[in-house]
């Protein structure tokens, strides 16, 4: 019986169902024996009632879509300026928030692209910041790190390391080409839950010093190197000079966790190791990081059999889940940017709901003749919410528009410390997320005016032509638009305050008019013996050039630098050695770097040109040289650093220099003279850094040094940066923040007036009749005005004051992206309501003053 | 279900008279007026959306079929589903009128 189920009936056609009527009415004729007609009238009105039949079928929602749809379609194109005004403010928000979103999914919900991502996690040691300051380091001693860690102690089910997670490596056979190399342990990718694609994983046997190199290619290099053939097993590349065999290829999409490798080669500890690993491990299921970070004090803690600790600072066990390991600190500021954003998204919310009471109360006659016309009232507010809907779509499809805009500025300004951000694209996930905003905006701001229709009677859409007065909502809404603004414009007065204690911090050395350059050379053509002298000539190249007024060579420079930790120092010909676990930077400089940078040297002496041949010598930074001699004058005292073999007279000491960025505290510095016959730190690598101090204009500096390079070597790639920028880049963050919730606070300022103004040219206009009267009775136009400026005033205040509460919670928010400046600062708040007081009056003055010239004559016609 | 529904009784009335056998809109009618001693007369507008909401609910199943005198009609059949539900709506149906029946003694 009942074999067509419950859910798909047929639907009879129209036709059945006229059809089905028609038997009806002659079977009544024949059997009470009248006419068709009167059996017919017996049935009622039968158009009426086949629609109702209709209705059962039609999935009813469906067939009122079309029609709101098509109803909308023509009351737009019959009030283009409403609806535009509604797309466009909407599409703003949309737009802002769609942008926003896609730059964030990959740092806070996209998943990581690795097997069982959630119990991950990096451990270790956790080492002040060194390289970047926002990034925590959680590093592990490679000397010991067998020892304390193999095999895998509890709580985890497997432990692995990187040494280094991508340098530079060059092939060098025909088609040279320069690659990023990363050097990991032989369960790397099996601790991640990745395999290769083709060949094989690392083995152990491959991960002991002297074992034949052996790599691990990616995809795209597999694809663009080797055609993507899966005979590529067993070849061998010559990887920097080595040749290497090519035993495996990654997955397409694999990333080295933070960093990128083109390469992986087995990473071949030994126990002299003096490198820091990054290591991950997977945690058993159930193990909480918390747990985790306890279990692993005694293991950091326990006395090392192999390694000296003296001075060993106190260093705290660190477990990191993997997301956090990657995006850092960035999710804060990611989930601050998305507040921000849904902060405007609302204020574009609320000024289109003001915008469409404004327009309800116009469309009051309308709505009654509808109604008077039998539209229900269900059915009015379900148009009202259609109607909402689809200026919402409409204004998604143009923020998606507007996000791929706004995208590519924001990824081309975004601080390159927020990782993958230049992978975001407009992608899949972004279109759902754009399109399921959209519809909720659609229904939000439609949800007010239907209401309004669900609440009102049928007999009140006739009573009078104007509108039934609702200026409090629409006061309120306008209120709350202030209150989100005053949040926004507190946010960034704090962070421009930021930016400008930043930029004013004295960072020790002097940064205009130098220009840097980085030389790698390729190691196949420079073997470690010509390096030298070819960095030589270089530094002499450039010396010669016109306008340059200091020159200097080194290992790094200002404001970045190699800062080794666990070096063994000695002191004073003692041969004990002091493994300082504190990171230092170490750098080999020639003489013309304190020059150069303009830091001064405090006492002892600089280095000179002569002494490059002599004796051995090194300049400590204030706080290296406490470090190295507590209470002691250091000059004239020896120091064996980093494993050397010479000796090294401290002949000076150097004012401290902020080599990590304004917010950070200086780390200690090591300067090593750059001698002739060879550099320490330049024998680790392949590099040299360059910088001179010019009297010309910095871009005629790039273009000397880049061809004073090319004179030498034409093949040669260099880097060459202008320290003014690269000083700007340790604000990047900031001074995008600040720039962002900046543009931010102005969007929303913007609105929040409109959305005053609008408002209050209603008033004025809805109490026209009344202010004639008044002014015809003696008022004078002055206070009509002031009337006017007072009532919005009041409103003002309110919003100023419910926004003052709301910004005092939220920019706790931000208070860690401050810098010497308290989240109350006082001039920065009174800068922010003094903008929002100047700009909102300044949006009633036109209103007001259209209250003051209202003529009583024709005000009093107006209304008939 | 029938104090809240007021066409709850239309359509308990539909499904009772289907209990007697597949019959057409006419014939539902027709049975309801005499059974009832010409005591309900059904409002034949309403009847038709009303079989019509029943058949979408699956509690009947329709089907063109030719009458004795030649005439195509729709017929309806009252399904497993429509059953069950017959039975609820005649429990709270009776209960109601109990119910009111005693009110009405009372009073």
């Amino acid at each position: 019986m009942g074999m067509k189920g419950r859910w798909f009936r047929r639907r009879p056609s129209d036709d059945e169902m006229r059809e089905e009527l028609e038997a009806h009415v002659a079977m009544r004729a024949e059997h009470d024996g009248v006419d068709e007609a009167a059996a017919r009238r017996r049935l009622g009105n039968i158009l009426h009632t086949r629609e109702s039949m209709r209705r059962v079928w039609i999935a009813q929602w469906c067939d009122a879509l079309r029609q709101d749809a098509h109803y909308t379609w023509r009351s737009w194109r019959r009030r283009p300026a409403f609806a535009m005004s509604v797309v466009l403010v909407l599409a703003l928000g949309l737009g802002a928030s769609t942008a926003m979103f896609s730059a964030v999914d990959r740092i806070l919900f996209r998943p990581l692209p690795y097997g069982d991502a959630d119990r991950l996690v990096n451990f270790g040691m956790a080492f002040p910041g060194v390289e970047r300051p926002d990034q925590s380091h959680v590093l592990l001693h490679a000397g010991d790190y067998p020892e304390r860690w193999k095999p895998a102690p509890e709580p985890f089910t497997a432990v692995t390391t990187t040494a280094d997670a991508g340098h530079t490596c060059d092939v060098t056979e025909q088609q040279p080409e320069r690659l990023l190399c990363a050097d990991v342990e032989s369960n790397f990718l099996q601790t991640f839950g990745v395999r290769v694609v083709v060949g094989r994983d690392l083995a152990p046997e491959d991960d002991v010093r002297g074992a034949p190199p052996v790599a691990i290619i990616s995809d795209p290099v597999w694809r663009r190197r080797f055609g993507a053939d899966p005979g590529v097993i067993g070849r061998t590349i010559d990887l920097n000079g080595k040749r290497t065999r090519v035993i495996g290829v990654l997955p397409a999409g694999f990333a080295v966790p933070g960093g990128k490798a083109d390469i992986l080669e087995p990473q071949q500890l030994s126990p002299s190791d003096g490198r820091l690993l990054v290591a991950f491990g997977r945690l058993k299921s159930g193990v909480t990081p918390e747990q985790a970070e306890a279990a692993i004090a005694s293991i950091i803690d326990a006395p090392s059999k192999s390694t000296n600790n003296l001075r060993s600072a106190p260093y705290r066990p660190r477990v990191v889940p993997l997301r956090q390991y990657l995006v850092g600190d960035t999710s804060r500021l990611a989930w601050l940017l998305l507040g921000a954003v849904g902060g405007l998204m609302l204020i574009a919310c609320v000024n289109v709901v003001n915008l469409i009471l404004a327009r309800m109360a116009v469309r009051n006659r309308e709505f009654a003749v509808r109604s008077a016309l039998g539209a229900g009232r269900a059915r009015l507010a379900r148009l009202a919410i259609t109607e909402s809907v689809l200026l919402a779509l409409a204004a998604g499809a143009i923020g998606l528009l507007l996000a791929a805009a706004a995208l590519r500025v924001f990824v081309r300004l975004a601080p390159s410390s927020i990782p993958e951000i230049d992978q975001a694209s407009l992608d899949m996930r972004v279109f759902i997320v754009a399109g399921v905003l959209a519809l909720a905006a659609g229904i939000a701001v439609g949800i007010w005016p239907a209401l309004s229709v669900l609440r009102r009677r049928a007999l009140h859409y006739g009573s009078r032509a104007t509108a039934p007065a609702r200026p409090r909502t629409r006061f309120t809404l306008v209120t709350a638009q202030i209150a989100l603004t005053v949040a926004l414009l507190a946010g960034s007065a704090l962070l421009l305050r930021t930016l400008w204690n930043l930029v004013a911090v004295p960072l020790g050395y002097q940064s205009e008019r130098v220009v840097t350059m980085t030389v790698i050379p390729n190691v196949a053509r420079y073997a470690a013996d010509v390096r030298g002298p070819f960095f030589e000539r270089v530094l002499e190249h450039i010396r010669e050039i016109h306008g340059t007024s200091a020159a200097t060579m080194s290992s790094a420079a200002p404001p970045n630098g190699v800062a080794l930790a666990g070096m063994n120092f000695a002191i004073d010909h003692q041969r004990a050695p002091l493994a300082l676990r504190s990171p230092i930077r170490l750098r080999d400089v020639t003489p013309g770097y304190f020059q150069t940078f303009g830091i001064p040297i405090l006492r002892g002496r600089a280095f000179v040109e002569a002494h490059r041949t002599g004796q051995p010598a090194i300049i400590l930074s204030e706080s290296a040289a406490k470090i190295l001699f507590p209470g002691q004058d250091p000059l004239g005292h020896t120091v064996l650093a980093g494993g050397g073999k010479d000796w090294a007279e401290v002949v000076g000491i150097a004012r401290e220099i902020r080599n990590t960025g304004p917010t950070e505290e200086p780390a200690p510095e090591i300067y090593t003279l750059w001698r002739r016959n060879g550099s320490s730190v330049a024998a680790f690598s392949n590099m040299a850094f360059f910088a001179v101090r010019t009297q010309a204009r910095t871009s005629d500096a790039v273009a000397f040094l880049k061809q004073a390079v090319a004179d030498l070597d034409p093949q040669l790639p260099v880097t060459i940066r202008i320290l003014d920028d690269e000083v700007a880049r340790l604000t990047e963050r900031p001074r995008f923040l600040a720039w962002l919730l900046s543009a931010f606070a102005g969007l929303a300022l913007l609105l929040a007036a409109t959305g005053l103004y609008a408002v209050a040219s209603y008033l004025v206009t809805q109490r026209t009749r009344d202010l004639g009267v008044r002014i015809a009775l003696g008022a004078a136009p002055g206070d009509m005005a002031r009337d006017v400026i007072t009532e919005a005033g009041r409103w003002i205040a309110v919003g100023g004051a419910g926004g003052a509460l709301l910004a005092w919670m939220t920019t706790r928010a931000i208070e860690s992206q401050l810098f010497e400046v308290a989240a109350a600062d006082p001039v920065s708040w009174a800068a922010a309501l003094a903008v929002l007081g100047v700009a909102l009056l300044a949006a009633v003055v036109q209103p007001a003053a259209r209250a003051a010239h209202v003529n009583p004559i024709v005000a009093l016609q107006a209304d008939e | 279900m029938a104090q809240e529904n007021p066409q709850a009784a239309l359509e308990l009335l539909i499904l009772k008279t289907l209990t007697a056998g597949p019959n057409h809109g006419f014939g539902i009618a027709l049975h309801i007026e005499e059974a009832s001693s010409a005591l309900l007369r059904v409002e034949e507008g309403s009847l038709y959306p009303a079989l019509h909401r029943l058949d979408k609910a699956g509690f009947i199943d329709a089907e063109w079929t030719v009458t004795e005198n030649g005439r195509r009609a729709r017929v309806y059949r009252l399904t497993k589903d429509g059953r069950k539900r017959l039975k609820e709506i005649e429990e709270s149906w009776t209960t109601l009128a109990e119910g009111v029946k005693r009110v009405l003694r009372w009073a």
